[in-house]
């Protein structure tokens, strides 16, 4: 899929684990690595909020388009 | 659940009953245990056609119970509440398909019987006969659709499920 899940970048900027984020917004641990994975088919715009309010970024910096 | 496990002791004992069925028309009538003299004439005075018509109806049977038993391998899963695994879709394709042919066969021997009958001035102009295959036939139909719905409604709960 031509969408990249900058998840991982993200979070190792802001020094988080997984398990405290997906605390933090109150999905599961193993949600949040289908997320990190990208096997993720969509992503709700409450997961999304919850995620950039939690990690204070915008959703650019979680998400990128790749040319395939 | 109740119901998953009625409908897989009810298509169990539909199956286990056919089999005897067909192992009775296989080996008990060669022996002659069994009378096959259906049309009101000797088995030694039937013609090609009445012969046909047996090969026919006992192919009908042989069918019917192959879709049974795939209907069986759906029960199975049911069971196990995993109504939207790829085997019930598979398994729900093919029963349907062999009901559809076991109505298509049975609703021949009709034809070919009506004919016969038609032949020796015995006709009535309807007969209860024709219903089962037409209801067979239809059950198919259902079950192939069903199988079409499964699989959309498995691609929209995987979808449903990867959304996070």
């Amino acid at each position: 899929m031509p969408i990249i899940v900058n998840l991982d970048v993200m979070l190792a900027k802001r020094k988080m684990k997984s398990k405290d984020l997906a605390e933090t917004i109150g999905i599961t641990t193993a949600n949040l690595s289908i997320l990190k994975s990208g096997k993720a088919r969509a992503i709700r715009f409450s997961t999304l909020e919850a995620i950039c309010k939690a990690l204070e970024c915008q959703p650019s910096d979680i998400l990128e388009y790749v040319k395939e | 659940m109740r119901r998953n496990i009625v409908f897989k002791t009810l298509i169990d004992i539909l199956f286990i009953f056919q089999g005897f069925g067909i192992l009775g028309a296989f080996l008990i009538m060669p022996f002659g245990v069994t009378k096959i003299n259906q049309i009101n004439l000797d088995v030694s005075e039937w013609s090609v056609t009445y012969w046909s018509l047996l090969v026919l109806s006992l192919i009908a049977f042989v069918v019917f119970i192959i879709g049974v038993f795939f209907l069986r391998k759906v029960g199975r899963y049911l069971l196990s509440n995993q109504y939207f695994a790829i085997e019930v879709i598979d398994n729900l394709k093919k029963s349907g398909r062999f009901f559809i042919y076991t109505g298509i066969i049975s609703f021949s021997v009709f034809v070919i019987s009506w004919i016969v009958k038609f032949n020796s001035g015995n006709v009535s102009l309807y007969n209860t006969d024709v219903v089962l295959p037409l209801f067979i036939t239809i059950v198919g139909l259902f079950f192939l659709i069903q199988s079409d719905v499964l699989m959309v409604s498995k691609g929209a709960k995987e979808d449903n499920d990867l959304t996070i």
